[in-house]
């Protein structure tokens, strides 16, 4: 009996430490990371739309799920950044896109994945994100320029909502 | 005389018991993550940096858990020492953390930590098994980084992200691949193997 109350102290003493140690970095690290990742959001504005001056977060259209940002130069709007999630191979490929007025693809961005290293994470690649431009919602997949050898995946969830959010864009610009 | 220790009980984790190609342990997070030199790299330190911890603390508390329930505290410390590094390298070192992503948490499961854990540092002093984790966590990263190199210049034609052979070479994808680094890893441990034979052989007919 002794001995059973003095395996489960120690067990208990282990836990509390570990778990008192676990809140504590956790304490630490969490505004640290928010803070990373709003600035990647931010930074990411700017990589899809170099010229964009403004983004009107507050003034974003809402079409389907979407919610585009309209993006000003001036008094010029030059188009809209849109914010994707989609689940991709392992987890959700959080990214952002920006669209010209005529619909084409102005910039994408990958912001966060959790794809398998080597595969489908190329798609963290800045080579593979640059592909994208000046694509409109009428490209077709094509497998052997967009996807990796032995990664279709993660490509094509990329894809897909790209099209998706493309063809609701259509909605506005008119 | 201590200090022939020290050294042995360090330089031993980085040829004679080399955790990849003589003792096979850890080999999930070997073959997955050695699709480039780079990643290998990276794997290899996080998981030498939670080994050195771990072991340093097994050793702390080694007269404190009973025999009977170490493997569940030691599992207890492992997993939240893994837990830490993940959140300081997702703060501190972000472009890394995406590199490694899910692989990560799975350091938690590399046999090689508990192995040492039970193996070493519960029955040794701080200073010696810190030296055993410095080791064996040495000699994983050099080994992730061969497995890595070899990979990767078979399979994607560059080493450490430089292009070796600026499109000469049309690389044979399948090493990046996972049937690769089963194939990769199996000649290697023939090669190291054979090399061992011949080096006996020539030794005793000297």
């Amino acid at each position: 009996m002794g001995k059973i109350i003095h395996y489960s102290f120690v067990l208990m003493m282990i836990a509390v430490i570990s778990a008192g140690i676990l809140a504590g970095v956790n304490n630490i690290t969490k505004p640290v990371i928010e803070r990373l990742e709003k600035s990647i959001k931010e930074k990411a504005k700017k990589e899809v739309f170099p010229e964009g001056e403004i983004f009107q977060d507050d003034k974003a259209i809402k079409v389907e799920d979407f919610n585009f940002i309209p993006v000003y130069k001036g008094e010029e709007k030059l188009g809209h950044i849109v914010y994707l999630t989609k689940g991709g191979y392992a987890g959700d490929i959080k990214f952002v896109i920006g669209i010209k007025k005529d619909g084409k693809i102005k910039g994408l961005k990958i912001l966060d994945s959790q794809e398998t290293p080597g595969l489908g994470a190329n798609i963290n690649k800045l080579e593979w994100q640059e592909i994208w431009k000046s694509r409109d919602k009428n490209y077709k997949f094509n497998k052997s320029l967009d996807a990796f050898a032995g990664a279709t995946i993660s490509p094509e969830a990329v894809y897909n909502e790209t099209i998706r959010a493309l063809s609701a864009y259509d909605k506005i610009s008119k | 005389m201590a200090q022939k220790r020290y050294f042995q009980e360090f330089i031993k984790g980085i040829f004679k018991e080399n955790p990849v190609f003589v003792l096979l342990l850890g080999l999930c997070p070997t073959l997955g993550v050695t699709s480039s030199a780079i990643n290998g790299m990276a794997m290899g330190l996080a998981t030498l940096a939670v080994v050195f911890g771990s072991n340093i603390i097994v050793s702390m508390i080694r007269k404190l858990v009973p025999d009977k329930i170490r493997i569940p505290a030691y599992i207890m410390v492992i997993a939240s020492l893994v837990t830490v590094v993940e959140m300081l390298m997702h703060a501190y070192l972000y472009d890394l953390y995406k590199v490694l992503g899910l692989f990560i948490p799975l350091i938690v499961v590399n046999c090689i930590i508990l192995g040492r854990a039970e193996a070493f540092a519960s029955k040794n002093g701080v200073i010696y098994s810190a030296l055993d984790a410095l080791g064996i966590g040495l000699g994983f990263t050099l080994s992730l980084i061969v497995l890595g190199g070899v990979r990767e210049v078979l399979g994607n034609g560059s080493l450490f992200n430089i292009d070796l052979f600026g499109g000469a070479y049309e690389p044979a994808i399948i090493f990046i691949l996972p049937p690769g680094a089963f194939i990769t890893l199996g000649f290697l441990m023939a090669g190291i193997n054979l090399y061992k034979r011949v080096k006996t052989k020539f030794g005793k007919s000297n």
